[in-house]
C-alpha cells in the first residue's frame, strides 16, 4: 500500500511529516522528491545497492541518415534539428518516446541510454529506505520517478515524500498510489498551492485528506477551504519553535517526547482513514 | 537574399523583438521582390527547445540572415551548422532594422548569450 505526501508549496512539511509517519509506524520510506531528496537526513539510512537510471535518446547514424527530415518533424520536444549538412541532437530537451526512431525510414536512428541519475537502495531503522537522486543540470525527473515507483513492492507499507508543484513529476509519483496527505500551511501561498494539488488528486481519483503544519490562529486560511470543499482534516501540527530546532539538527519530531504523542494521534488519525478511505 | 527578424508584430512597421525562439512573430525580407512576410512563430509554443525549433523554421524558410536580440545556445549551435548569418538587432521597427542591416549597419553575433532568455 502506497501513501503519497505531497504539498503543492515546497517547504510546508512533506519530508518532516513524512519521516516522522514512516519511522513511527515502521513504514518503507521512499523519497521520490528526485532534484532535492532530503529524507535522508532524518532517516539516516545504511545503501546497499544503487541503481543507475537514465533514458533513452537518439544516436544518429550518419551514413544511413538522408536528411529526409522525417524525425525533425515528428518530434515533439524540439530535439532534432536538420540544418541541411546534417543533423543536430539536443538530448537534455529528449523525453525519450521513442517516435524519432520510428519515423526513420533509414534505420538511421538508434535509442541509447544516457544517465540522467540514481537510485540509491538501502534501510533505515525501522524499514526500507529508497530514493531517486537526480543528475545536476538534467530538467527531466519524470524517467527516473518511474524507474523509483518500478522498485516500490506494493505488497508492503509504503511512505512516499513527493516532490513539491503539481505538475508531471507529482502526477507520476501519485499513478497508482492508494491514499494521499496533502500537507500544507496556513498562508496565502499554501492554499493557492493546495487548491492546485487538490485538482490534481481528484482529477487522478485518489483519496486524500489535508495536515496542516506550523499551525497558528490564521489555520482557517486553510480549514475555511477544506470545509467548503468537503476535505477531510487529519491533523494539525502546531506551529512551535522547538520543532524548527530539531528539524534543523537533523533529528526526527518524535525523537521529542511531546511531538511522539501529537505525532502517534495523527499518525491514528491517518491510518484509519488509509484503512478505510484507501483505495487497496 | 532573405532576412528573418524576430518582431512583436506582423508588418514592416512593427517594432522588433529582442526574443528569438520565443517572438510572437518573424517577419522575412526578400531583397529580390522587396517584400515582407508574417510567419507565426510556432516553436514557442512548447515548454523546452523554443531555440533550436525557430533555428529549424529559419532553415526551412532558406533565410540568409537573421536579425535578432539574442541567440541562446542551443539556437546558436544550429545555426553555427548552417550557412545563416545572424546580427543583433537595434531598437525600433522591423523596416528600420531592415535598412539598418543593408546599409551595414547592425553587429554580427559571435557568441550565444543566455539560454531561456526569451522566458
Amino acid at each position: 500500500m502506497n501513501i503519497v505526501f505531497l504539498s503543492g508549496k515546497g517547504g510546508t512539511g512533506k519530508t518532516t511529516v513524512s519521516t516522522n509517519i514512516a519511522y513511527l509506524n515502521g513504514f518503507n520510506y521512499i523519497d521520490c522528491d528526485v532534484e532535492e531528496p532530503n529524507g535522508h537526513i532524518f532517516l539516516k539510512p545504511q545503501y546497499n545497492k544503487i541503481i543507475q537510471s537514465g533514458i533513452l535518446n537518439p544516436v544518429i547514424d550518419e551514413d544511413k541518415c538522408t536528411l529526409c527530415n522525417a524525425c525533425v518533424e515528428n518530434c515533439q520536444f524540439g530535439v532534432l534539428a536538420n540544418t541541411g549538412k546534417k543533423l543536430l541532437v539536443f538530448n537534455e530537451l529528449c523525453h525519450g518516446c521513442g517516435t524519432c526512431s520510428i519515423s526513420c525510414k533509414f534505420d538511421a536512428i538508434k535509442e541509447e541510454k544516457r544517465i540522467v541519475g540514481k537510485i540509491e537502495v538501502g534501510k533505515y531503522k525501522k524499514g526500507n529506505f529508497m530514493r531517486g537522486v537526480l543528475n545536476l543540470k538534467e530538467p527531466l525527473a519524470v524517467p527516473l520517478i518511474k524507474d523509483v515507483k518500478d522498485l516500490i513492492d506494493p505488497e508492503e507499507m509504503n511512505v512516499i515524500d513527493a516532490p513539491p508543484g503539481s505538475s508531471c513529476t507529482v502526477v507520476e509519483t501519485l499513478e497508482d498510489c492508494d491514499y494521499a496527505v496533502l500537507v500544507t500551511e496556513p498562508s496565502a501561498f499554501g492554499l493557492s498551492d493546495l487548491k492546485q494539488v487538490v485538482t490534481v488528486v481528484k482529477q487522478m481519483e485518489i483519496p486524500f485528506g489535508v495536515i496542516i503544519n506550523r499551525g497558528d490562529k490564521s489555520n482557517a486560511i486553510i480549514t475555511d477551504f477544506i470545509e467548503n470543499e468537503g476535505i477531510d482534516l487529519i491533523g494539525v501540527i502546531p506551529y512551535s519553535m522547538k520543532a524548527a530546532k530539531l528539524y534543523s539538527t537533523g533529528e526526527l519530531l518524535i525523537t521529542n517526547d511531546e511531538f511522539n504523542q501529537s505525532f502517534e494521534v495523527l499518525s491514528k488519525e491517518l491510518m484509519r482513514r488509509v484503512v478505510n478511505d484507501g483505495k487497496n | 537574399m532573405k532576412l528573418l527578424i524576430s518582431a512583436t508584430g506582423k508588418d514592416k512597421n512593427s517594432i522588433v523583438d529582442e526574443k528569438f525562439g520565443r517572438a510572437e512573430h518573424y517577419i522575412i525580407y526578400d531583397s529580390k521582390t522587396d517584400n515582407y512576410e508574417d510567419i507565426v512563430n510556432t516553436a514557442q509554443a512548447g515548454a523546452h527547445g523554443a531555440g533550436p525549433k525557430a533555428a529549424q523554421i529559419a532553415i526551412d524558410q532558406n533565410i540568409d540572415y537573421i536579425i535578432t536580440g539574442n541567440l541562446g545556445p542551443k539556437a546558436m549551435r544550429v545555426i553555427e551548422n548552417t550557412n545563416i548569418k545572424a546580427y543583433y538587432l537595434k531598437e525600433g521597427t522591423v523596416l528600420e532594422n531592415v535598412q539598418l542591416f543593408l546599409k551595414d549597419e547592425l553587429d554580427a553575433i559571435q557568441n550565444a548569450g543566455p539560454s531561456n532568455a526569451g522566458k
